[in-house]
């Protein structure tokens, strides 16, 4: 009977709960689903790392490739992000070419890595004006269940932080790079930056870390990105229905707390590989 | 390189900064006790792990690990067909195989290569014959593979993977599709090739004009229950006997993976008898 309403009324069966400041799947408005980080299982990758948050499932893989810079950058490497929802993840999506949730999602992880100072472009340059790293950093979902942002940016910076680059210099005379692949550099990364997304159902209330359900009911997504120290990076606030400032001071607050959970999420994890 | 607009794209030109070195070196075949490059004898399969029901919103899905080579498939459907055709007495399937980006020694591309086209083909002529396509008239059935990591036998990983996440799905088959590849090279047969013995290798003692009569590399798929083979893939010179050779060692390698397939898919029917005797206990519950 249950299951019979929900599919046929999705808002009113969820209006019954949120009145209770409940959510059908047990949590509460702000809460967040479990998240789990895996890293550096793919040895053909450069740096990677698996997040599963909740059932929303995403692989990120770093691939590092040399080039020359472009000639108004001349001491700047490149990092490349992307975001990949292929057919697998879910049932509305289709092969072909990348959806507009993927080009979306893929410009956010850009502005992420290039806000945040995270990786500095400088420090991936192997000899001015002639040799430079390109980091391409694939973010593939595996499974897709609601907040793809979070997941990717949780990825992206985890494969990050695993990347270890081998050794280049560049030969003066012959122009050839020599490469010891035997050693690896971990990338220096400076920052880390993490996302965290809020749908506005009902065009009041606020829920945190939406599931697909709830974003196919939102009137709004908001997704707010943080540093360490505490400042915003970026509000991602793209129109949908208009929401008051305590609310947006409110989704704030909770982001802070949520990066400190994840960041030491990606100590523990890191830790326990080092171990 | 004609520029993805759809996509964010680094510079027109990059290369891999080991690219001399990993096209241009042989990779010896065997240690000096006589054991391959990772310990194994040379008709030992890789350890193997497989689960099912890890994608939640498809029908069914499964992942599996040989080793270090990584694939995962879901499946969807029976469902709508894609193109509004003529009516079809008989169901169909449709079927791609990607390589992640990142799962290859060289990046890959986003979009499909050839490579990754010719296995697409080939997975959907192994799994077509196994499944009861007469059973789901005018629908069809989906089944995306993506290889994770390829360290060797990726097409077997997929097809393995492929038929295991059709079973998930409940979808009716004749038998399961169980895949194995197996590498020849200079008189040695090897089990389950791992990237670094798929690709070149030189053998000691011998000088470099002589090149040896026989090598290459089949992939075989095998309906254990019905002794069928619904798909064979040959790359190499080889001679009859030889091929024949490779082949009953596939099936071989085949039969032996099956009991680690027939035990995934028992374990993935009881979670999902769990699951629908909780619901059901709710049900009671609410009712009483």
């Amino acid at each position: 009977m249950a299951a019979q309403f929900k599919r046929i009324q999705l808002d009113a069966y969820y209006s019954k709960y949120l009145q209770r400041g409940r959510r059908p799947d047990g949590r509460a408005l702000d809460a967040f689903r479990k998240t789990i980080l895996n890293v550096g299982s793919i040895r053909t990758a450069d740096g990677s790392a698996l997040v599963r948050l909740g059932n929303t499932t995403v692989v990120c893989g770093v691939k590092a490739e040399l080039a020359a810079p472009r000639p108004d950058a001349p001491t700047k490497g490149y990092v490349v992000p992307n975001v990949e929802l292929p057919a697998m993840c879910g049932p509305d999506f289709r092969p072909g070419p990348p959806a507009e949730l993927a080009q979306v999602t893929s410009q956010l992880m850009l502005d992420v890595v290039r806000h945040s100072g995270c990786v500095s472009e400088e420090r991936l340059c192997v000899a001015d004006g002639e040799l430079v790293w390109v980091l391409y950093c694939d973010v593939v979902c595996l499974a897709y269940d609601g907040n793809l942002a979070d997941a990717c940016v949780v990825a992206l910076l985890a494969a990050l932080t695993n990347t270890r680059l081998p050794a280049v210099t560049l030969d003066d005379e012959t122009k050839r790079e020599r490469v010891d692949a035997d050693v690896r550099v971990p990338l220096d990364v400076l920052s880390y930056p993490v996302a965290t997304s809020f749908a506005v159902v009902d065009e009041r209330v606020l829920l945190a870390d939406p599931n697909a359900e709830e974003e196919s009911l939102a009137t709004a997504v908001v997704t707010v990105v943080t540093l360490e120290s505490g400042q915003l990076c970026i509000v991602h606030k793209p129109g949908g229905s208009p929401i008051a400032l305590e609310e947006m001071e409110r989704c704030i607050e909770l982001s802070l707390a949520r990066a400190k959970q994840i960041r030491q999420l990606e100590k523990e994890t890191r830790l326990s590989l080092e171990r | 390189m004609p520029v993805d607009r759809m996509r964010i794209c680094g510079p027109e030109e990059t290369r891999h900064p080991l690219v001399l070195e990993l096209c241009g070196r042989p990779v010896r075949l065997f240690q000096d006790d006589g054991t391959r490059l990772d310990g194994r004898s040379a008709d030992q399969i890789r350890p193997m792990f497989m689960k099912c029901g890890v994608i939640s919103h498809a029908q069914g899905s499964a992942y599996i690990e040989m080793d270090r080579t990584k694939a995962i498939c879901a499946v969807y459907g029976p469902r709508e067909f894609g193109k509004r055709e003529d009516f079809s007495i008989k169901g169909r399937l449709t079927c791609e195989f990607k390589f992640a980006t990142f799962s290859c020694k060289i990046r890959r591309q986003q979009q499909q290569d050839a490579e990754e086209k010719e296995f697409s083909q080939i997975l959907l002529q192994s799994l077509s014959p196994a499944v009861c396509l007469h059973k789901f008239p005018k629908a069809q059935v989906d089944i995306y593979v993506m290889v994770l990591e390829n360290d060797g036998s990726a097409l077997s990983a997929a097809l393995t993977c492929g038929s295991l996440a059709l079973a998930d799905a409940g979808i009716e088959m004749y038998d399961m599709v169980v895949a194995c590849s197996v590498k020849h090279y200079c008189k040695s047969t090897l089990m389950d090739p791992s990237a670094s013995e798929e690709s070149e290798l030189e053998p000691e003692g011998t000088s470099t004009e002589e090149k040896p009569a026989e090598t290459g590399l089949l992939t075989v798929a095998y309906m254990p229950s019905l002794n069928q083979l619904p798909g064979m893939l040959q790359t190499g010179e080889m001679s009859i006997a030889t091929t024949k050779q490779m082949m009953k060692a596939c099936i071989d390698g085949c039969n032996r993976i099956y009991p680690l397939i027939q035990q995934t898919l028992m374990k993935s029917v009881e979670r999902k008898l769990k699951a629908v005797n909780l619901y059901n206990a709710d049900q009671e519950e609410k009712v009483s």
